[in-house]
């Protein structure tokens, strides 16, 4: 913390003020749990329910316990329906203290005043310089179109292509270089397509991606084009010329060229298990994938930042980020919990347990340490710094979010296995689709 | 009159002491309010807490189905009902995520009680003998969803809770029990401890759980998790499975309120203990609050009857004042009239003056001149009270000084008109009229400035005395006309102003001029007799508790044949 006592409550006096009179809504003032008067607080903090997650969670809050001896905290793994389970939770006030959330739930979360405004205790409480080293894309996608800041990031999933240096040098195929764009990609997958009875079905495909939400976005993207109007949450974008190309060009890797990997191509297994499993020479995953391939992986494993497309060149951050549920009776504790849990040795207790890129930038380099010790002969030559070049370089994207998420997703995921999956039908099929998404929000 | 009596003391006493019982049955009521309210809201305090509690209980053990239904769930599984172990500990391990909110692990007891499959891993314990547990043994008999005591059953011996479901086929066969374990402790930051907290219960004291054995396997002080409370009596109430609240003191003397329920379907019983002071806050702020208001409703009518007091006595002396102020004008305007009568040989001059109020505006005055002449004035000025009576005194001393000066009444009255107009009040005028009167030869010459006309009574009867004139301070520049009599020996005179024949009676008749005319045809005598009967006929006309509506001035000339009587002068005050 850059501020004593006094400055604090300073900082916490004239942010509280400047937003009572911005805004003449109740505002909750910070306040230092020491002013609490040596409560005993009891908080529930709810996170992945992974199988390294509640160790690590554990082992960790008993950190947090020795610095805070007035609180403690109960962790508690998010339900299987987090995304319902949690509504009804919070409409019946017994929602965690202290939660994780991401994509397109979190915000409307936020939106329906479940999470708490952490904006006056960031004022208060944190320096320009740690706000500075998080990824402007994510922390602006933990906030409201009002500002609300519901969020603050828990870490920085980064979009890359895993690419298998063995089949690169089998097939004498030059590793990508970092300057490349889809023409490049292009060319290599279809180097590395192998159908050796030309029967349709190559038994080595260039590459795959997951077709989803964002992980389509993230080639529109880099088109020019958007989803979703990036001034109104309302209005499809989807079938603007942009977005129709981008997704033209994919389905032609699939149906046209056949050096993309289809979910069927590879019997439906996972992207990631296809890529272990060396079905695929390359494949479109984040750095969340990591620990899975390179515990996976029986080949040499390099990475290399997302192509450039024609417009510009973009990678996906993830939005996940730690909240405070707008009921809890201690904000001010629930706060101190956030801070630690944004902090250096949570960060890093995720990179150590799961491979988990850190959401400051700061600890980049510590978290490519921890890879690299535990994977010293993948690791070699492998450039993970590739995971935080959107995040240093400022060229990441965040999933794009229409009013009602719900809807437009139902009716894109129908339309893309048709387009993508199945084959069956061209990208004009968005038109209409664009068309009924929008309906869907009004 | 004055008997020594102190009014206003007496007064004072009597307010002050109306006030006492006032304020006793004021404080009365607020007591009784307050009693009966504190005894009221207690009894709701006490109920709530007991509800409330209740209503927890049921809460907790509804939080408690998310993790019977995952191990329900588990149960299920086909692989678990086979009696292949390795696929069973494989159905465990593959389940392992969602596994674990069990932070003391989950383990898969055989039909026998054996221990045949653990998530995490515990090849210690595998193979071993269980059948003697309670989740157990209570199982052969329920096969429901058991709940247990603290016991030693997880890692490492630490100390659990076991919540456990049966293991059943598809006919409902049993297959055995798959118990999950949760750590409790001070030190543990269990799923089972969130899911209690989660739930914000006793806000202002302490909240806890124990198990049959009075053992407190979660407390809001988490230092207290573990301890044995099975001495306290709220504790002993809840274990035998009762419901209820009642006040109580907690190991540190303070007033708590202890509420106790036992969580369904579970050994566990629920107690809060709230502090009464925090709960009953609002029942004393309310108390403060009536003792405030009590004070105020003593103190404010204390306030504002003394305020009413004072304002009266304030006002009675300024009345005394004004009436005593009065009392001086009135006392200067009589020394404004004539002090005698002029005595005339062969004339009889009689006079009689009241105002309506302690001053008035009607005014006569005689003025005897140096060659034996004698000057007549009555005049009435509009309006009643101080300003007519003021206006009254500066026009008799103007005209005073102008008949001394002039001789002709005419003229008398254009000059005082001259000098009284300029400083005349608005809507304010004097009617008046003035003669002068030769006794020697009975010649009279007057002048009438808007005057009620005199009556003249001679040998050729009743007759009004008239001559033009507006009343003075009017108009400017105006001129009177002057009129000529010849009073012989048998004459009368009767000068007169309005409060005589404007007078009304009870049913809103006036006196009026015909009356008048006809009263005084009808006497025979003038002067004084005629004025004292007319007073008495006024008198009678306007009726016992008649108020007089304005000043009434007359003045009666009479001439005698011989010798005079006494000169009167009627109703004029001493």
């Amino acid at each position: 913390m850059n501020y004593n006592r006094r400055e604090f409550l300073k900082l916490a006096g004239t942010v509280a003020a400047g937003s009572l009179m911005a805004a003449c809504t109740p505002t909750l003032t910070p306040k230092t749990l020491q002013d609490s008067g040596g409560e005993k607080v009891q908080l529930v903090y709810q996170d992945w329910r992974t199988d390294w997650f509640p160790e690590m969670a554990q082992r960790l809050l008993e950190k947090f316990h020795d610095t805070h001896p007035n609180v403690r905290v109960f962790y508690t793994p998010d339900p299987d329906n987090l995304e319902e389970e949690m509504l009804a939770d919070m409409e019946n006030e017994t929602a965690p203290d202290v939660l994780q959330g991401c994509c397109d739930f979190f915000p409307i979360w936020a939106q329906k005043g479940y999470l708490l405004d952490l904006k006056p205790y960031i004022d208060a409480d944190l320096s320009q310089d740690l706000i500075k080293e998080w990824d402007p894309a994510q922390y602006k996608a933990l906030s409201t179109r009002e500002g609300v800041q519901f969020g603050l990031p828990k870490y920085h999933g980064a979009l890359a292509i895993f690419y298998n240096k063995d089949l690169f040098d089998q097939k004498k195929v030059d590793y990508p270089p970092s300057n490349w764009n889809h023409d490049d990609y292009l060319e290599i997958m279809k180097k590395l397509t192998q159908d050796e009875d030309n029967n349709g079905l190559p038994e080595l495909w260039g590459s795959m991606m997951d077709i989803s939400w964002e992980r389509i976005q993230v080639h529109i993207n880099a088109w020019g084009g958007h989803l979703v109007d990036p001034n109104d949450p309302t209005i499809s974008w989807m079938a603007r010329p942009e977005a129709l190309a981008a997704m033209d060009w994919i389905r032609n890797r699939m149906w046209s060229d056949k050096v993309m990997a289809s979910l069927l191509d590879v019997q439906n297994i996972e992207t990631r298990q296809a890529f272990i499993t060396q079905k695929i020479a390359m494949v479109e995953d984040g750095s969340w994938a990591l620990k899975d391939i390179l515990d996976g992986a029986k080949f040499r494993v390099g990475v290399i930042p997302f192509p450039a497309g024609p417009a510009r060149r973009v990678t996906l951050a993830t939005t996940d980020g730690f909240g405070i549920y707008a009921g809890t009776k201690h904000p001010e504790a629930a706060w101190e919990l956030i801070k630690f849990l944004v902090g250096e040795e949570y960060a890093l207790a995720m990179a150590e347990a799961n491979f988990l890129q850190p959401a400051r930038a700061s600890l980049v380099d510590q978290w490519m340490r921890i890879i690299q010790d535990q994977f010293p002969k993948q690791t070699r030559d492998m450039d993970l710094s590739a995971f935080a070049e959107g995040h240093i370089q400022g060229y990441s994207v965040t999933a794009e979010i229409f009013a009602n998420m719900a809807e437009a997703r139902r009716l894109v995921k129908n339309a893309w296995d048709q387009i993508f999956t199945l084959g069956q039908d061209s990208v004009d099929l968005m038109k209409r689709v664009s068309q009924q998404v929008e309906a869907a929000q009004r | 009159m004055s008997l020594g009596i102190d009014w206003k003391n007496i007064r004072r006493k009597i307010i002050l002491w109306s006030f006492i019982p006032t304020v006793l049955a004021l404080a009365a009521v607020a007591l009784i309010t307050f009693v009966s309210y504190q005894g009221v809201y207690e009894d709701l305090v006490i109920e709530r807490d007991r509800e409330l509690t209740s209503l927890s209980a049921a809460r907790l053990r509804e939080e408690m189905t998310k993790f019977t239904q995952l191990l329900d769930e588990l149960a299920r599984s086909e692989d678990l009902l086979s009696n292949n172990r390795a696929a069973q500990q494989e159905v465990l391990t593959q389940a392992g995520r969602r596994l674990a909110v069990f932070d003391g692990g989950v383990i898969l007891l055989n039909t026998f009680g054996r221990v045949i499959a653990t998530q995490p891993y515990r090849p210690e314990i595998i193979d071993q003998d269980w059948s003697n547990r309670s989740y157990f043994t209570q199982m052969i008999g329920s096969e429901g969803i058991i709940f247990s005591d603290a016991l030693n059953d997880g890692p490492q011996g630490t100390r659990v809770v076991v919540l456990a479901v049966p293991v059943k086929g598809l006919a409902g066969e049993y297959h055995g029990t798959l118990a999950g374990m949760f750590r409790i402790g001070s030190q543990t930051i269990s799923s089972f401890y969130a899911s209690i907290v989660r739930l914000r219960l006793g806000q202002s004291g302490s909240i806890y759980l124990v198990d049959s054995r009075g053992r407190v396997i979660y407390h809001s002080d988490f230092e207290m998790i573990g301890e044995n409370f099975s001495t306290q009596e709220v504790v002993g109430r809840v274990i035998l499975g009762n419901t209820g609240a009642f006040r109580s003191q907690d190991t540190s003397g303070e007033d708590i309120v202890a509420a106790y329920a036992p969580v369904p379907e579970t050994p566990w019983g629920l107690v809060s203990e709230e502090n009464w002071v925090a709960l009953t806050r609002s029942s004393t702020r309310y108390g403060q609050t009536l003792v405030v208001l009590l004070i105020l409703g003593m103190i404010l009518p204390a306030l504002g009857v003394s305020m009413l007091v004072r304002e009266r006595q304030s006002e009675i002396i300024e009345r005394e004042r004004i009436e005593q102020e009065l009392n001086v004008a009135r006392t200067i305007q009589k020394t404004l009239l004539p002090r005698q009568i002029p005595q005339l040989p062969g004339w009889q001059i009689s006079a009689y003056w009241q105002p309506a109020n302690a001053v008035g505006g009607d005014f006569y005055d005689f003025i005897c001149f140096p060659d034996g002449k004698f000057g007549l004035v009555v005049g009435d000025v509009t309006n009643k009270g101080i300003p007519a009576a003021l206006v009254m005194a500066s026009t008799r001393s103007v005209l005073r000084g102008v008949a001394e000066q002039l001789e002709s009444p005419g003229r008398v009255l254009q000059r005082v008109n001259e000098l009284i107009y300029p400083d005349m009040p608005r809507n304010m005028f004097v009617t008046c009229l003035y003669a002068i009167l030769d006794p020697a030869s009975g010649n009279l010459i007057y002048a009438n400035a808007g005057h009620n006309l005199p009556y003249w009574r001679s040998r050729g009867g009743l007759e009004e005395l008239k001559a033009t004139g507006m009343p003075l301070g009017l108009m400017d520049d105006m001129v009177y006309e002057e009129m000529e009599i010849m009073m012989n020996p048998g004459d009368s005179l009767l000068l007169y102003s309005d409060g005589l024949v404007e007078a009304h009676n009870g049913q809103r008749e006036m006196f009026g001029f015909p009356r008048l005319q006809h009263l005084i045809g009808s006497y025979s005598a003038g002067g004084p007799e005629m004025i004292d009967r007319l007073i008495r006929e006024l008198a009678n006309f306007s009726g016992p508790n008649h108020e007089q509506e304005d000043d009434v001035t007359l003045v009666a000339i009479e001439r005698f044949y011989g010798d005079l009587p006494d000169q009167q002068t009627i109703g004029v005050p001493s």
